[in-house]
């Protein structure tokens, strides 16, 4: 019986870097790298395509880092992070990554990662890593940005160009610059990680940024509604309304 | 605190040396007026003792009035007021003594008329105070001048504390481990360059030792440190990163603190070129403008790059070091607009010896 092949991609914005896996790796017949990257954004491209068993991940890029574009793949293949700084091992750790390698490495130390990555792909319980990825990257807590995946782009939201956010169904809108972005994400996960100096939970649909808030109206008794700056009306619950008093 | 009054060996000392001054007194009084040397001895005595004590005050006054913050004739007038007040009470009180001890020992005090003793009495009191006065005043002087010395020394100490810190600081060991990735790489696609680099890396680091033990460098010798640092860069990010170093004709001779340079060629690397799909140019150029030496540094930032933490500590450490070496005269600007970040550091201009 034979081992069935193994397919890679390697993600690092450095040439040389890559170059090096590519060497470690050529001469092994049971692994084909199917792609190399030069950045986040390209590597979650190619991996939506190509659907790789493993993937060797840098962390420090340009645009999107290793945590990020793992939080941005649906089913994120099994990972090898490769890089020079050691204070990301514990955040590896929490994305269930495979092994973790740090710059520079010998041809022994690769191997044993590859053996580890060949145990775990086997395995069905492979890829828990997308559902804490999230947190993992925001280990900077907090939230600084949001990235959302339209097709095989990319969008990227600063926190602070956000004007509000909001559930529907297994889905949030995230608002933004007049536009609104599907993103599949529970709103109570995402309220955890933003800044709560800056966002509010105003009801159980609706995130605010309160820069954006230019009054609350009643408009009922017992019913308030939030009045954005570009006119927008949001329903406000009432503990949504307390939080809203205690912030201002 | 009281420089006498605070120190029991001091005040004693103090003390024996009114009470010899009372002893000279009552010896000159004994025969002049032919009054037994005991008597004499009794009330002189104690008499200069509690002048002495009295003009203990005089410290008091010299801290209240300190000279450099009063106007001179301010000073003058308290020091003449007091020293007539005070002696006056001291000529009263002595009087008192003195009628007391004739008192007791049943002397007639002849032909010494009250008046003339009191103001006696109250002549000799005046320069005692002004002298203690005096002697106050320098004590004050000495104070603060050693007070400023000891303040000059700890700030050369913090700024020697600052410059050792900068130093251990200076160079980003992830700059070394992602140097020997790079030198891994090539040793099996690239021997050649492989070596080549080795050996940028090893030059690197030797100079910036030796550069780092010194207290200056030619500013020509700190740039062509930060052009090897970024040559080896440059093989590591390849296309991406260029590099351009200009000096103002005559602006390389300045004399400059080693490596003050390199926490800001990092920066530029790090959120510069590494955060940037495409990369660009870190241009370094050097000035003489107003007896001052400008330097800066430039490097393109991408805007929604995802931020790092430690942002900024190497360039905190460069103003730390500018302002500990120079005060306001050294100083560290950053900004950025347009997509350029840029850093200027400015020191005072001095030609490398």
């Amino acid at each position: 019986m034979t081992t069935p092949t193994i397919t890679a991609i390697i993600v690092d914005d450095e040439m040389l870097a890559r170059s090096i896996i590519r060497e470690y790796l050529s001469g092994r017949p049971d692994i084909s790298i199917v792609a190399e990257c030069a950045n986040g954004f390209e590597a979650v491209k190619a991996v939506a395509e190509l659907k790789p068993d493993l993937m060797f991940l840098d962390i420090q890029m340009p645009k999107l880092n290793g945590f990020e574009v793992i939080e941005l793949l649906e089913t994120p293949p099994a990972v090898v992070f490769v890089t020079a700084f050691d204070q990301y091992a514990v955040q590896a750790f929490n994305v269930h990554a495979v092994d973790y390698l740090l710059k520079p490495y010998s041809r022994e130390r690769f191997l044993e990662a590859l053996d580890h990555a060949r145990q775990r792909i086997g395995t069905p319980a492979a890829a828990p890593v997308k559902a804490v990825a999230e947190e993992a990257v925001s280990a900077q807590q907090p939230l600084e940005r949001i990235l959302i995946k339209e097709g095989s782009k990319v969008i990227i939201i600063p926190a602070e160009r956000i004007d509000y956010i909001e559930a529907q169904d297994d889905y949030i809108s995230v608002r933004a610059d007049g536009k609104a972005h599907l993103k599949m994400q529970r709103l109570s996960a995402l309220e955890t990680l933003l800044d709560p100096r800056r966002f509010v939970r105003i009801h159980r649909s609706y995130i605010l940024n309160i820069d954006r808030l230019a009054k609350i109206e009643l408009y009922a008794k017992d019913s308030r509604v939030a009045v954005l700056k570009d006119a927008t009306q949001l329903p406000v619950s009432r503990t949504g309304y307390d939080k809203l008093k205690d912030l201002l | 605190m009281h420089p006498i009054l605070s120190d029991r060996k001091k005040h004693l000392l103090y003390l024996a040396i009114w009470s010899a001054v009372g002893a000279l007194t009552a010896f000159l009084v004994s025969s002049v007026h032919a009054i037994p040397l005991t008597v004499a001895l009794l009330t002189a005595v104690p008499m200069l003792l509690i002048y002495g004590e009295i003009n203990l005050t005089s410290w008091y006054l010299s801290r209240a009035f300190p000279l450099g913050k009063t106007p001179i004739p301010v000073v003058l007038t308290v020091a003449g007021a007091s020293a007539m007040i005070v002696s006056g009470l001291w000529s009263a009180l002595g009087w008192g003594m003195i009628t007391l001890s004739a008192d007791l020992f049943s002397l007639t005090i002849s032909p010494m008329p009250v008046p003339q003793s009191l103001v006696i009495i109250f002549i000799t009191g005046i320069p005692f105070f002004i002298i203690s006065l005096a002697v106050a005043y320098l004590l004050a002087a000495f104070e603060q001048s050693t007070g400023a010395e000891r303040d000059a020394y700890e700030a050369r100490l913090l700024a020697q504390n600052a410059e050792l810190k900068a130093l251990r600081m200076q160079i980003d060991p992830h700059f070394l481990f992602n140097s020997l990735n790079s030198i891994s790489a090539l040793t099996a696609s690239d021997p050649h360059m492989a070596r080549t680099m080795t050996t940028m890396l090893a030059d690197f680091f030797r100079k910036s030792l030796s550069y780092g033990a010194k207290e200056s460098i030619p500013l020509r010798e700190e740039l062509s440190l930060l052009n090897d640092y970024l040559a080896i860069e440059r093989i590591r990010f390849g296309e991406r990163l260029s590099v351009s170093i200009t000096a103002q004709p005559g602006a390389d001779a300045a004399a400059v603190p080693p490596l003050i340079l390199q926490p800001l060629a990092e920066n530029a690397i790090k959120h510069g070129i590494a955060d940037s799909l495409t990369g660009g140019t870190v241009s370094v150029t050097a000035q003489l403008k107003n007896g001052r030496l400008f330097i800066t540094v430039e490097n393109p930032v991408e805007e929604d790059g995802p931020r790092k933490k430690g942002a900024g500590m190497g360039v905190e450490i460069v103003r730390q070091r500018l302002q500990a070496l120079y005060g306001s005269n050294g100083d560290l600007r950053t900004g950025s607009s347009g997509g350029t970040f840029q850093a200027v550091l400015f020191l005072p201009w001095e030609q490398h010896a």
